[in-house]
């Protein structure tokens, strides 16, 4: 299993979570991040993800060094879904096992922040009476850490 | 040199890919200048240059068989 991909399908969390988990694992903490239908009053009808694939799955890939290096031993596992979503659907599910709960919950917060900071994916709100690609701010994330 | 684009600047410019004559090295901060010229409509857009699938910086030397892209603020998640 590749695990870090970029999918135009249903997620399948139950695979993610097989792949992390082995004999030296005590905890598995899965978050999905989900189509949500109202942000600040706004009425989403749907989401269109948009990834630039080949460069995402690097950046996934990335993240998880980046967590091997700061938490030695925690497994990762991430996919992100792209095109139409419906309100509820699954758009990212990160997993991450490790020997023990806190480093497989830090572990998998940093993943989600990471992702929303580096990883060339865009999500466009459609909603009854227009559209938008969001991320449209004038200022790139100074958190950006332009990294090899 | 095709340069791909996404999301927002993808609709500015009508389409997945701009197109440069780029025929020498040069720093993506020149490339970055050579793109407005040629798609004025993408120099208030804020994006940052992926060459081979890394961010660079404005130093960076772009080949012209790179693979290069327009890389704006992600909204992934």
């Amino acid at each position: 299993m590749k695990p870090f991909k970029i999918v135009d399908t249903e997620i399948d969390t139950s695979s993610l979570q097989a792949f992390v988990l082995d004999e030296s694992k005590g905890a598995v903490v899965t978050f999905t991040g989900h189509v949500r239908e109202w942000t600040q009053g706004t009425r989403t009808v749907h989401l269109e993800y948009e990834a630039y694939v080949s460069m995402a799955e690097k950046k996934l890939a990335q993240i998880g060094e980046e967590i091997n290096q700061q938490w030695p031993g925690v497994k990762i596992a991430i996919a992100h879904r792209v095109g139409k979503l419906d309100i509820s659907e699954v758009a990212v599910a990160i997993v991450t096992a490790a020997a023990h709960r806190k480093e497989c919950y830090a572990s998998n917060e940093y993943a989600i922040e990471r992702i929303k900071e580096i990883v060339p994916i865009w999500k466009k709100e459609v909603w009854d009476d227009g559209e938008e690609w969001i991320g449209d701010t004038k200022q790139y994330h100074k958190n950006v850490e332009v990294k090899r | 040199m095709k340069i791909k684009v996404f999301a927002g600047l993808k609709e500015k410019v009508s389409a997945n890919e701009v197109e440069l004559s780029v025929v020498e090295d040069m720093t993506a901060e020149q490339l970055r200048h050579r793109i407005g010229d040629v798609y004025p409509e993408l120099i208030d857009e804020v994006y940052m240059i992926a060459v081979n699938d890394e961010f660079v910086m404005d130093n960076h030397y772009v080949h012209p068989n790179d693979t290069v892209a327009l890389i704006p603020p992600v909204s992934g998640g």
